[in-house]
């Protein structure tokens, strides 16, 4: 058999896997090959898996020889690839596999080998180990009682993960053609979750057929299919059913028998490794989405369509976490319109998920790409497919308010301004108008002009206080000033005086005058006018003794004549020592 | 409504070519005919020519949230506020306003005090002016305090100008006061729909949260482009200059 031509997209897995080693640094490259039973029977398929971890970074095309699989019948073949981030202790690690998987059904019963599959890298050449698969006769063999009439459950696997789906088959067998069945009893699907695809009791055409179970020919009646979808781990045992047959042995004898299945047990295995979002998909899926409007004003809702297509366990699949850029809401639950058909391969078939989303903020944002993460059965790992990503414009709208602020639901999505709260009207009297002038508070400007008129007015009241002390000054000097003129004028009433012979006048003037003269010369009160004290004077401001006693004598002269008369001859001589000590003073102080 | 604006928008150019003055009362007529997009421009170019009024931008306030941009509604109230703090129709329309922004922090508007409602209400320079007026009255009273001889004269001078001593004191205080109400302003309103907050001052550094128009924020410090901003009083972060209004 000619594998190479049936396995004819391998040019592109290989291309992939080389693609991949260009981008990436890896470290330990791995290939191994292994089948998915050693042991079969005649009419099962087994898987043979190809794996390769981190292939080596050569720059050059890889490539792969395929051992051949002489003994068996090629069916098909798939691949996937995946990658795993894993941060451990010794730093992050990058992971990065490709399966190739391709089922082979036996052509006929035996020991088989299957030849080491070569894949060489550049120079680095990679070669698994050969592989043995018995193949028995028909492995169901010895499990069929020896009985003219028997019911059996036929499972498809007797192990499968939480969610993926498993085929019941409600057969009965009859070496007689069947007349009736009646009294029919299912059992219960305890842990899991069943789909009817088929029933006997629901159908028109009931699946009749015939098989030849060690060398014998029964006539075998389907009376279910039923489709289980696991719900929990552990080792689960089906009930039976229980039928009573009746069958025609010839036209006159029939043959009747109460049936009891047998009942098979499935192990059903966790999940390892779930990744974070996982929604519980199990199978093989598309992720797909689709939005109404690419552009939008803000408040206004669009609806996100999310398209989810495959097999497996479609129908149960949770609501898929939708990651939106923040400000976008989604409103209540999706509508989700299912269209999926049970088949022996799960449901298959399509979800719809369709969003109400409200965007609030103006802006561009990108949306997705939405993800998927399932878990596929056949490589047993984690698959992630994404969905397109798309752009949406929301343009400044209305400033749209929820009312009361609580989460609206989808059917009142915005409301516009309530009419009875609205805003205050304006204001319409003339506006107070001013011109946006400057603060002049702290400003130099500021401080100078409050403290200005302060320092004015010391500057004012300092001035006039010493004008006020300035003036007594001013009185005394001028009084000296005058002190001459008017003892000289009293010197010439007495010289008058003299000249009409009125002595007691003339010394009466002549002693005022003098008297007059020095206290306003000298600035003196009437009580200082003493010898002693006038002395002091003249000498303290450096006049002589001489003059002081001069002046005294005149004094003394004017007293003692007033009231001992003098000859007229000393009077004259007194006058003018009077007008010459005057003058003499006059000098000294001006 | 588009053709209507265009119009006013090319009698508004025409005014100003012309060099004709667009009136408060033009400006309000624009309102009231609810062309509030042209109501916006006339408002806003009595602010351009320094026009400083409570009125003016509590109206161009009421207009900017007649045309949805409710940043810069209430970044004009809150203008308005500044210079009559205690008026009663800027206070409701600013509370009314903030339960429309999207971010819900405290922001119930009070009246102020008495006393700061009487000192903030006055014009720029109004306590300047006062005090100034004061310092005259102290300076004369002192004056005749020490030169007056007239005893009764004497006796009056004394007590007016302690009077005036207190009152100069007060009036100083009052004009700083006022001063550093307008000056030192802190808060400022998101007017963006929606501004990232950033831990640095750079783009690309890691968001720290998000704002929507009309937040109130209080800026705390000014590098740049950038402004650092605190919200609900432990949030902080770094905004891009241009996406907030300093009131």
């Amino acid at each position: 058999m000619l594998i190479p031509k049936k396995i004819g997209k391998l040019r592109y897995f290989l291309s992939i896997i080389f693609f991949a080693s260009c981008l990436t640094l890896l470290s330990q490259t791995t290939v191994t090959a292994e089948v998915s039973s050693e042991e079969i029977s005649v009419n099962d398929y087994v898987n043979y898996i190809l794996r390769i971890t981190n292939p080596p970074k050569t720059g050059k095309q890889p490539k792969l020889d395929m051992p051949d699989f002489e003994d068996f019948e090629f069916i098909n073949q798939q691949q996937h690839q995946g990658s795993q981030v894993q941060a451990g202790p010794g730093g992050t690690k990058i992971e990065v596999n490709f399966t190739l998987i391709i089922t082979l059904k036996p052509k006929k019963t035996g020991t088989f080998t299957i030849g080491s599959a070569k894949l060489t890298f550049g120079d680095e050449t990679f070669t698994t180990p050969e592989l043995t698969v018995k193949v028995n006769k028909s492995a169901s063999g010895g499990n069929y009682p020896d009985k003219p009439m028997f019911a059996r459950m036929i499972i498809s696997k007797s192990s499968a993960y939480i969610g993926e789906p498993v085929m019941a088959t409600y057969k009965i067998y009859s070496r007689f053609p069947f007349e009736d069945i009646t009294d029919y009893e299912p059992g219960e699907y305890d842990g899991f979750q069943a789909k009817t695809v088929y029933d006997i009791l629901k159908t028109q055409n009931a699946k009749i057929g015939t098989e030849t179970i060690n060398g014998k020919r029964y006539q075998t009646v389907e009376i279910k299919r039923v489709v289980l979808f696991p719900l929990e781990a552990g080792e689960m045992e089906l009930s039976p059913f229980k039928i009573t047959g009746v069958a025609q042995v010839d036209f006159f004898r029939s043959y009747s028998d109460k049936l009891v299945s047998n009942s098979p047990s499935i192990l059903i295995k966790e999940i390892p490794n779930k990744p974070k979002g996982y929604n519980g998909a199990v199978g093989k899926f598309s992720i797909s989405a689709e939005i109404s409007k690419a552009q939008i004003e803000a408040g206004e809702a669009f609806d996100l369509k999310i398209h989810i297509e495959g097999k497996g366990n479609t129908h149960l699949l949770e609501q898929p976490e939708i990651n939106l850029p923040p400000d976008f809401e989604i409103y209540g639950d999706p509508e989700i319109v299912d269209n999926t058909d049970i088949t022996a391969e799960g449901a298959k078939g399509s979800i719809d998920y369709n969003f109400v989303v409200r965007a609030s903020t103006q802006g561009k944002y990108d949306l997705g790409p939405f993800v998927l993460n399932y878990f596929d059965p056949i490589s047993q790992t984690f698959q992630t497919a994404y969905s397109d990503s798309f752009k949406i414009e929301v343009k400044g709208g209305n400033i749209a308010i929820t009312q009361g602020g609580n989460t609206p639901n989808s059917t009142q999505v915005k409301t516009e301004i309530d009419s009875k709260e609205d805003i205050r009207f304006i204001i319409k009297d003339q506006a107070v108008i001013e011109s946006s002038e400057e603060f002049l508070y702290g400003k130099g400007i500021f401080w100078s002009l409050l403290f200005s008129p302060l320092c004015l007015s010391f500057v004012l009241i300092f001035a006039i206080r010493k004008r006020r002390n300035r003036s007594v000054e001013e009185i005394a000097q001028k009084n000296r000033k005058h002190a001459s003129k008017m003892a000289l004028k009293v010197l010439k009433n007495a010289r008058t005086s003299l000249d009409a012979g009125d002595n007691e006048k003339f010394y009466t003037d002549l002693h005022l005058s003098m008297i007059a003269y020095l206290k306003n010369k000298l600035n003196l009160d009437l009580t200082e006018m003493n010898r002693t004290r006038i002395n002091e004077l003249f000498v303290e401001k450096g006049m002589d003794a001489e003059l002081g006693s001069n002046i005294f004598e005149i004094l003394e002269q004017c007293q003692m004549a007033r009231y001992a008369p003098i000859d007229q001859a000393g009077n004259e001589d007194l006058i003018a020592k009077a007008e010459e000590s005057i003058n003499r003073i006059q000098k000294v102080l001006k | 409504m588009m053709k209507w604006f265009a119009l006013v928008a090319l009698f508004l150019s025409i005014q100003k070519i012309w060099a004709v003055e667009i009136t408060f009362d033009d400006a309000n007529s624009l309102y009231t005919n609810e062309s509030y997009d042209s109501a916006v421009i006339a408002y806003e170019s009595l602010l351009e020519e320094n026009q400083y009024s409570f009125e003016i931008f509590y109206n161009l306030g009421n207009a900017y949230f007649k045309t949805n941009r409710l940043g810069l509604a209430i970044l004009n109230w809150e203008k308005a506020r500044k210079i009559k703090p205690s008026n009663q129709l800027v206070i409701e329309n600013l509370n009314f306003a903030y339960t429309l922004a999207r971010d819900k922090f405290e922001t119930n508007i009070k009246s102020v005090g008495f006393i700061k409602g009487f000192v903030y209400e006055k014009s720029p320079n109004f306590w300047v002016y006062m005090s100034l007026l004061f310092s005259v009255i102290l300076a004369t009273t002192l004056f005749l305090f020490f030169v007056s001889k007239n005893d009764t004269l004497h006796q009056i001078s004394f007590y007016v100008s302690i009077v005036g001593f207190v009152c100069l004191i007060m009036f100083v205080v009052f004009a700083a006061m006022h001063k550093s109400h307008f000056e030192t302003s802190t808060e400022a309103i998101v007017l963006q729909p929606r501004v990232q907050v950033f831990t640095e001052p750079k783009e690309g550094s890691e968001e720290a949260f998000a704002l929507h128009e009309g937040t109130k924020v209080e800026v705390l410090k000014i590098d740049e482009e950038w402004a650092e901003i605190v919200v609900n009083k432990d949030n902080t972060g770094w905004i891009k200059l241009q996406s907030i209004g300093q009131i």
